[in-house]
Formats: structure tokens, C-alpha cells, sequence
């Protein structure tokens, strides 16, 4: 490196500007491109995305695996995994088999439908518990009622006719064959399960929306125990209580809200608590009628002294009136004061302060160009944001190192972008700390 | 007078199954991408695997290629992160010396086709490409690679902020920062360093 002299001025940005690729003549750059191509069309002939997926092993000459040795190598499409899938029989296949075929016979084709099959022959099942002495061949656990109505012949005539088969009405049967009295049995007693099944299903998740939201307003015990009688009988209720549960849910962001609707329930739940032991004796009395209802309910936040009272009081509507008005009234009375944020009144819609979340997000958002305002600096600044009730900053402050410098115009302007929700106070302050890159 | 298909027409027709359609893409970007990881890597054959591994991988991540971006600018950051990659794995103080670094050479080839034919000359050029060379390196991978998108390879500041996944005001303060930093590399090592309007 030269010594001699003054340097020679550098125009940087002139050099970054003008810097090329190094040389390369045009044949290198097709062979470049030609490789790169190369090495797709490997991609496109090789294994795609799913071969991972596909059996790692090739198919060994002389392996007798059915299906697979007609596979040419090399083949790793998914499809491939599928083929090796056995065709599992519907249930309406093996019903027929069951109401057609003889008992003994009925368990092998069963299990061969369902398991993985080797198609030459059937797997022969040694039986997990051996099979007591007086067992007969024909006790396969399969009852034919027909058999077993001809067996008992004292039986009276209900004069009801053997159930048909329904559920198969669109298979074929062979002429001559006995009613499909296992296929009949099975709908017969299918359709009770199946409806009671689902207002079972119908109420628990009725009741778990329930508790959920109990759980998330008021977790206290006497309110859950009084819920738990009647947990079902929510939607009647909660439909006149539509207004002030949103008001409620809506408050529930703060901590104030939780604490102030909290106590409410729990007032109500202690006045509805003996209300639910009453109800709780008649075990059937409205369950089943509400069985329908709290379907729809579980998307709707029920309110915690509704069902009780419901339930309990079907002839004191103006109760659960009464005692929801109260509510409303209560929160009314009790503005939020929260300094922190997020706090929402009666109007339910629009909080009273932003929350702590929009807060962070709205900062978040504009706090990379703030800091890289602070590049010539070492301290972090503080900055107070006042944002105004329609979510837009309406002043910026800044203090610290920055205040007064260029970067303090710099900070204010890239925090003024900051953007929130819109809420009922005239103004909110919020203060953050800018801290240099 | 036909036009040349854009990126994203090139893009949809490879998806088409147009195997050309790729090819016309490769050799639009190649030498940009080579440049690029000249510069990251500081090293031509290293340069080359990235370059070729780039497009190996856009080309296998086609399917999930939104459209939401450029292209280039997905190419770009495939590259920047395999450099970077490439970078963290080397063995430490990995770097080209003198001669053997190809930026210089590329940088003396331009300049040699211009007015300096002295050998004072082509030898202030080299020690001035070797000191420019040197006060990238000295900076963060943060900032050099900003740097090397925005200045040497031109790229707006929107296209480098989708490249590197930031904001706009983020490229700027970095492009600022670099700038300023490898100005005062060089005037510490007895440069006089001009800035020019950008």
C-alpha cells in the first residue's frame, strides 16, 4: 500500500454504485444456467415432495407380496401406500353377511374384511379364551331372532311385525332369505341410542359453554355449584339478557370489569342457590325441554343466575328481570377509573380507554423508526404519547437525551403513526421508553 | 416488438410445467445473484454453489411462492440466507486476502475499461477497492448486507425492506449507518471519503 502522499479522495457511493460480478465470459454463465438447469430436471425425474413418506425399501426379486410386485421400482407416489390399504367392507356389507350367512362363518369374513387381508385365504383365529365345553359351533355370539323367536314359542304375538330392514332397504335381498332380523335389531335399538346420544351430547356441550364462561366471569364456588343442578336451562333465560351479557363480556376485559361483574354474579348466585337445590329434586322436570335450546345458547354467554332461576321460578319471570336490571344499574353507577386501560361502560362497544394490548400493538408498530431516530446516541429517551378519543395520537412529548435534538422531531413524528381503537375518554397518555439501535 | 414476459408471468408459467419458463428466469438473475454472493461471501466458487442452490430452491419452493412479493426479492433473501448460512458455518476468519478477492478484480476489470491506464493509477484503484472492500467487511452482516442490496445492487428501499423482512425506515437508518461507517473506515485509514447525493 502507497504512503507517498495525500490519499486519494473516495467517492463511496460512486464505487458501492458501480460495482459489477466479476468477470465471467458468456460460456461460464451458460454453463452456470445450463447446471442450475440440470439440477432441476434431476429434481422433476427424482422423488417429489412426498417420497419421504413412501416405503424406504425396494421390492426384494422373488418377494411374494401380492400388489406390490407388479410395481415398477422406482415409483414413490403416495397413491402407491394406498394401494397396499385393504378394502374395508361397510358395516351394511357386513350386516348382510351376518343376517345372510350362517353364524359360524360370519366371524371369519368379518375379521378378514377389516384387517389387513392376505387374499389367498382367510386368517385362521385362535380364539383368545378358550371356549367352554358346552359351547356349539353355532355360538358365535351373533343372535338371530328369528331363530330364537322360532325357539320360544310361548313368546306372545305383540302383533307387531319383525322389524324390516330399514337401514338396508336399498340392498337387494336374495329371494327367500330370512328378514333381516339382526340388521332390524341393530336400527331398532340404534335410532333410541342415537337420539339419546345426541341430547346428551346436545347438553354437555351446553353445559361445558356454560361453565366456561362461569369460569371466566365468576370463579366461585357457590356460583358453580349452583349451576351445576340445572346447568342445561340457559337459553330461555339468557334471550330477555342479551344486552347486558355483551355489556358484561365486553366489560370482562379489565380487571375492574371482572372483579365488578363478579360480584354481581355472585350476589345473584347466592340468591338463586336455593332456588337451584329446589330444582335440582326434580331431576327430569326441564331438562329434556331444554335439551333443544341449550344447543343454540352455547354460542351465547349465558349469565350465571339465569338458569337457576329459570328453572326454579318459571312462574317468576320478573325475577331474572329484576335481577338483571339490577345488574345493569350496578354497572352504571360504577364508572371505571382504570388508569391502565381498557375498562368499557354500559355502551359496551367502545372502551373507555384503549386496551394494553392495542397500546403495545400501536406502539410496536412505530417503535423501529423511533429508535432508528436515536442512531447518534447511546441513552434510550422517553416519550409520553397522548392519543385522542378517536384512536390518533394527538401529541407527542420526548425527554431525555433527545429532547430538543433532531431526533426529537424524528421520534415525534415517527410516533404520531401510532393508531388505536377508539374509545369513550377525551384523551389517554401512554408512556414509552425509545431506546437506540 | 415482443415483449419479454415478467417475473411473475415466467413465475406461473413454471408452475404450468413450462420448463423453459424457469430457464429464461435463471439467466435474467444469475449474474445479480452471483454478485450479491460475491460480495456476502467474498469468495467466486462459493458464490457459484449459492447462486446454483438459489434457484434450485425457489424453484422447489415455487408451489408456496405467493405472489404477494417479486419475485427477485424472493430470490434474494433465499440467497442472502444461504450466504449468511454458509458465513456462520465457515471456519473462523474466512476471508479472501488481496488479490484473491474477487471484488476487487471485478471492480479494477470496470474501472480498467475507463480513462486509467497508468500503472500509479490502476494501483490507486486497487488500494482504494481493497480499502472499500475492507470497511464492508468491517461491518455488522446486518449492515453489510443492507448495504450491498441497497447501494451495490440497487435495490429500492421497499425491495430490500421485503428482502430482508423489515421496514422501510429500518433500511434507511441502515443504509445511513453503513454508509457512515465505512466512511469513516476509510478516513481513518487516510482517504478523503465524498458522499454524493442518493
Amino acid at each position: 500500500m502507497s504512503n507517498l502522499g495525500p490519499k486519494p479522495q473516495v467517492d463511496v457511493d460512486a464505487w458501492l454504485a458501480d460495482w459489477p460480478a466479476p468477470d465471467r465470459s458468456a460460456d461460464a454463465w451458460d454453463d452456470l444456467s445450463d447446471r442450475i438447469g440440470q439440477r432441476i430436471a434431476d429434481l422433476q425425474a427424482s422423488v417429489g415432495d412426498d417420497a419421504w413418506l413412501n416405503p424406504p425399501l425396494p421390492h426384494e426379486p422373488g418377494e411374494d407380496d401380492g400388489p406390490r410386485a407388479s410395481r415398477p421400482s422406482g415409483d414413490f407416489r403416495m397413491a402407491d401406500s394406498a394401494a397396499d390399504k385393504p378394502k374395508r367392507a361397510s358395516l351394511k356389507d357386513i350386516a348382510q353377511r351376518v343376517s345372510q350367512a350362517p353364524p359360524n362363518s360370519e366371524p371369519a369374513k368379518a375379521a378378514s374384511a377389516t384387517e389387513s387381508p392376505r387374499p389367498s385365504s382367510p386368517p385362521v383365529r385362535k380364539p383368545l379364551v378358550s371356549r367352554p365345553s358346552e359351547a356349539r359351533d353355532s355360538d358365535s355370539g351373533i343372535v338371530d331372532l328369528a331363530v330364537a323367536r322360532a325357539s320360544i314359542p310361548s313368546l306372545p304375538d305383540s302383533g307387531v311385525a319383525p322389524a324390516s330392514s330399514g337401514l338396508f332397504d336399498e340392498h337387494e335381498l336374495k329371494p327367500g332369505a330370512a328378514p333381516p332380523q339382526a340388521a332390524a335389531s341393530p336400527r331398532k335399538s340404534s335410532n333410541g341410542p342415537l337420539f339419546g346420544g345426541g341430547i346428551v351430547a346436545i347438553a354437555a356441550i351446553a353445559a361445558a359453554a356454560f361453565f366456561v364462561v362461569r369460569a371466566q366471569k365468576a370463579p366461585d364456588a357457590a356460583v358453580m355449584s349452583a349451576s351445576e343442578a340445572p346447568p342445561m336451562i340457559v337459553a330461555p333465560a339468557a334471550q330477555p339478557a342479551e344486552q347486558p351479557i355483551a355489556t358484561a363480556t365486553a366489560k370482562g376485559m379489565t380487571p375492574e370489569g371482572l372483579a365488578l361483574e363478579g360480584e354481581i354474579v355472585k350476589e345473584e348466585a347466592e340468591e338463586t342457590a336455593a332456588r337451584a337445590k329446589s330444582a335440582a329434586d326434580k331431576p327430569g322436570s326441564g331438562k329434556l325441554e331444554a335439551a333443544p335450546s341449550p344447543a343454540a345458547s352455547a354460542a351465547q354467554p349465558p349469565p350465571a343466575p339465569a338458569p337457576a332461576k329459570k328453572s326454579a321460578a318459571p312462574g317468576e319471570p320478573g325475577d331474572l328481570a329484576g335481577a338483571m336490571a339490577t345488574a345493569v344499574g350496578a354497572n352504571k353507577d360504577q364508572p371505571t377509573q382504570d388508569t391502565t386501560g381498557g375498562g368499557s361502560g354500559p355502551s359496551g362497544s367502545v372502551p373507555q380507554f384503549p386496551s394494553q394490548g392495542a397500546l403495545q400493538g400501536a406502539m410496536g408498530a412505530v417503535m423501529g423508526s423511533a429508535r432508528s431516530c436515536l442512531a447518534s446516541m447511546d441513552d434510550p429517551s422517553r416519550a409520553t404519547v397522548t392519543f385522542a378519543s378517536s384512536g390518533s395520537v394527538s401529541s407527542v412529548s420526548v425527554s431525555g437525551p433527545a429532547a430538543g435534538t433532531a431526533a426529537d422531531g424524528c421520534i415525534r413524528s415517527a410516533l404520531k403513526r401510532a393508531k388505536v381503537a377508539p374509545f369513550r375518554a377525551p384523551t389517554y397518555a401512554f408512556s414509552v421508553t425509545v431506546r437506540p439501535y | 416488438m415482443r415483449m419479454a414476459p415478467s417475473d411473475q408471468d415466467l413465475i406461473d408459467r413454471t408452475r404450468a410445467g413450462d420448463a423453459d419458463a424457469f430457464g429464461i428466469f435463471v439467466r435474467r438473475y444469475q449474474k445479480r445473484i452471483f454478485r450479491l454472493a460475491v460480495h456476502m461471501l467474498r469468495d467466486a466458487s462459493e458464490a457459484e454453489d449459492v447462486t446454483q442452490e438459489t434457484f434450485v430452491r425457489a424453484y422447489q419452493a415455487l408451489a408456496r411462492f405467493e405472489g404477494n412479493s417479486q419475485p427477485f426479492t424472493w430470490l434474494y433473501r433465499i440467497t442472502v440466507n444461504l450466504s449468511l448460512n454458509l458465513i456462520r458455518t465457515r471456519k473462523p476468519r474466512h476471508q479472501a486476502q488481496g488479490d484473491e478477492d474477487p471484488r476487487i478484480e471485478a471492480s479494477l476489470a470496470r474501472r480498467a475499461s475507463s480513462a486509467v491506464t497508468d500503472p500509479s493509477g490502476a494501483a490507486e484503484q486497487r488500494e482504494i477497492a481493497a480499502a472499500v472492500c475492507e470497511g464492508i467487511d468491517q461491518l455488522s452482516d446486518t449492515l453489510r448486507t443492507t448495504l450491498l442490496l441497497v447501494c451495490v445492487d440497487g435495490l429500492g428501499h421497499d425491495a430490500a425492506a421485503q428482502v430482508l423482512g423489515c421496514p422501510e425506515g429500518t433500511v434507511a437508518w441502515r443504509v445511513h449507518e453503513a454508509r457512515r461507517k465505512l466512511r469513516k473506515y476509510l478516513i481513518d485509514r487516510g482517504f478523503s471519503a465524498s458522499e454524493s447525493e442518493s
